[in-house]
């Protein structure tokens, strides 16, 4: 323990004197005055989105048009949404969309009164509160910021280990694999859960489960610096460590246009961590009821294993005979 | 006792060795020095024998333990400096002890005492990365020493330092073997090796050609001589009278007519020594 208590201070120390560590801080400035000063808290301009032909429509951002011709003209160059009720029957024109999202669009627009309402709602948890357009950003930039610090930074400081030539006098201390590991894993887990912390604060307020949003944290944070070190092993310097990064770092934000765009949920997406940890940040921020223990549990497996993969890799190919000297 | 036998390292893996049949044995307490050109390998050695190097063919024994069973916490008996400065640069001097004395199991030095012994303690709180080279290199040399271990590496320890610091070095070495450290010392530096090794080995081109203690090699491989200078009519003058029998006689006859000015002895310098045996100068 005594050895993580010394690697543990001379990372932070390490991490106070990179520049990166500002950048962070300057940041989350900056996302917080995004939040409150650069996106409305209501969608202005509110667009057409739906073209309907045949019925009234109550609501904003509807136009009814004079013909079938003119919805499928709006649907095919606006990409709307259109309705047309011609002879009692209605019909959905879209350009795309799934039968599950079309389905679920029309019964969430169809007045429960209307006679030609083909489906039958229950809801089976009381509706939201709706949440105010800017906060809706918040679970993105905590994912995809705040958490994934650790990836970043445990990278770049055991990068400019390497480089120093600092490994080497590790190598023969008697610190060892556990303690580089576990200290480094420890410290994005604080700088991170510390980080999502000030971002909910500063935005959403103090009204959410914060216990669950740090045990999410602390295992997301957790998570992506392992994942962070089990890549950077492989890599001699930090230019041609980040050209190899930047693509798992698109690929693990590709769960932002699940987010953004429901429809656009492939089954794939979800086995990017990042998919479980959005949903679940905007479900602790925004709670509808929905249980977190199976993203907790999941998680928390991914932890260990990443945990035992990293230190056999660092092990492997930063502390060992062969990967120390050059 | 640390024992090497029959050592090869091959960096390429296509029989090209680096190092090739090296074997010597270091008794507890020694000072044992390995010299050779940049190049001989004896850096080579020393990161086999530390294990930051795979051990390929020979073995490497501490005692009964092999190089290859050694566990983190054998490190505790070790120090190693070694012989490109390698510290945090973003640490000060005293943070950079603090975090390795922070490693160790076994009791360490007060860091700001082994800076003050390095004539660092002016620039203890200052960023490494500041350091001239010399100051890196007595602050590596710290780090090896906090732990007060029982077996020494040091490679190339006066590298990059004033001839002052260099001399403070020397007695630090003392002190150590004093204290009954074993020392693994790897230098060019015959000076260094002849002032403090208790035996050397010469390395060249991976092999040892020769290996005693200073004193033997001189005797083995130095001319046993005496150059005597005095002044005569022409101005100053000089004689060289071999030391056997008659040598002996016609030196003390000699030196009984007229006025030396200085007699030295012709014994040869290690590196001398290692021209001789290897063709080529230690600093080449």
């Amino acid at each position: 323990m005594n050895r993580v208590m010394s690697l543990l201070r001379q990372d932070f120390k390490l991490l106070l004197r990179n520049a990166l560590f500002w950048v962070l801080t300057v940041a989350l400035v900056l996302i917080v005055v995004t939040v409150w000063y650069l996106i409305p808290r209501e969608q202005t301009g509110f667009e057409t989105r739906l073209a309907v032909y045949g019925m009234e429509f109550p609501g904003g951002g509807v136009e009814i048009v004079a013909s079938p011709g003119k919805v499928e003209q709006m649907v095919r160059e606006k990409g709307v949404l259109g309705i047309v009720r011609e002879d009692g029957a209605l019909t959905v024109v879209h350009d795309g969309l799934s039968k599950q999202a079309v389905t679920a669009f029309v019964a969430q627009i169809m007045p429960p009164q209307t006679p030609l309402s083909p489906i039958q709602i229950e809801r089976l948890r009381e509706a939201p509160q709706p949440v105010p357009y800017n906060l809706r950003f918040v679970p993105i930039f905590i994912a995809f910021e705040a958490v994934i610090v650790g990836f970043f930074m445990a990278a770049i400081l055991m990068l400019g280990e390497r480089q120093e030539g600092v490994l080497e006098a590790y190598r023969v201390s008697p610190g060892g694999v556990v303690p580089y590991v576990a200290s480094k894993s420890l410290l994005f887990a604080i700088v991170g859960t510390v980080y999502a912390l000030l971002m909910a604060f500063a935005t959403v307020g103090f009204v959410f489960n914060i216990w669950q949003f740090i045990i999410l944290t602390v295992l997301g944070s957790l998570f992506y610096t392992l994942l962070g070190m089990c890549v950077a092993v492989f890599f001699e310097d930090i230019s041609s460590w980040f050209l190899a990064v930047v693509p798992l770092w698109a690929l693990n934000m590709l769960p932002m246009i699940s987010f953004s765009v429901p429809t656009f949920s492939p089954p794939w997406i979800e086995w990017i961590p990042s998919y479980s940890a959005l949903f679940a940040y905007d479900e602790i921020l925004f709670p509808t009821g929905k249980s977190l223990l199976s993203v907790h549990s999941l998680l928390s497996v991914e932890t260990i294993a990443a945990f035992f993969v990293c230190a056999a890799l660092v092990k492997r190919r930063l502390l060992s005979a062969r990967g120390c000297v050059s | 006792m640390i024992k090497v036998e029959g050592l090869y390292h091959d960096y390429v893996g296509k029989g090209e060795y680096a190092v090739s049949d090296v074997s010597f044995t270091i008794e507890r307490g020694e000072i044992f020095g390995f010299l050779g050109p940049n190049g001989a390998g004896k850096s080579t050695v020393q990161n086999i024998m530390t294990g930051l190097l795979d051990l390929q063919k020979g073995s490497v024994m501490y005692d009964d333990l092999s190089v290859r069973d050694l566990t983190p916490s054998f490190f505790n008996r070790v120090g190693v400096s070694f012989e490109q400065p390698n510290v945090y640069l973003r640490l000060t001097g005293l943070e950079n002890l603090e975090h390795f004395a922070g490693l160790f199991s076994v009791p360490t030095l007060d860091p700001m005492v082994l800076l003050e012994r390095m004539g660092l303690r002016d620039e203890a709180r200052k960023r490494a990365g500041e350091y001239s080279k010399g100051m890196r290199q007595r602050l590596t040399l710290a780090r090896a020493l906090i732990n007060q271990p029982d077996i020494l590496f040091l490679d190339e320890p006066t590298g990059g330092l004033d001839p002052s610091a260099a001399a403070s070095m020397r007695d630090l070495i003392l002190e150590q073997k004093e204290r009954g450290a074993t020392v693994f010392l790897t230098t060019h530096n015959m000076y260094l090796a002849e002032e403090l090794c208790d035996r050397v080995a010469f390395l060249e081109s991976g092999r040892i050609v020769a290996m005693d203690s200073p004193s033997n090699l001189k005797l083995k491989h130095g001319q046993h001589a005496v150059s005597v200078e005095y002044a005569d009519h022409d101005g100053l003058a000089s004689r060289t009278f071999e030391l056997d029998n008659e040598g002996k006689q016609a030196f003390t006859d000699f030196i009984a007519q007229v006025e030396p000015l200085t007699i030295h002895s012709q014994e040869a310098t290690l590196e001398q020594i290692f021209i001789k045996l290897t063709g080529r100068g230690l600093t080449q």
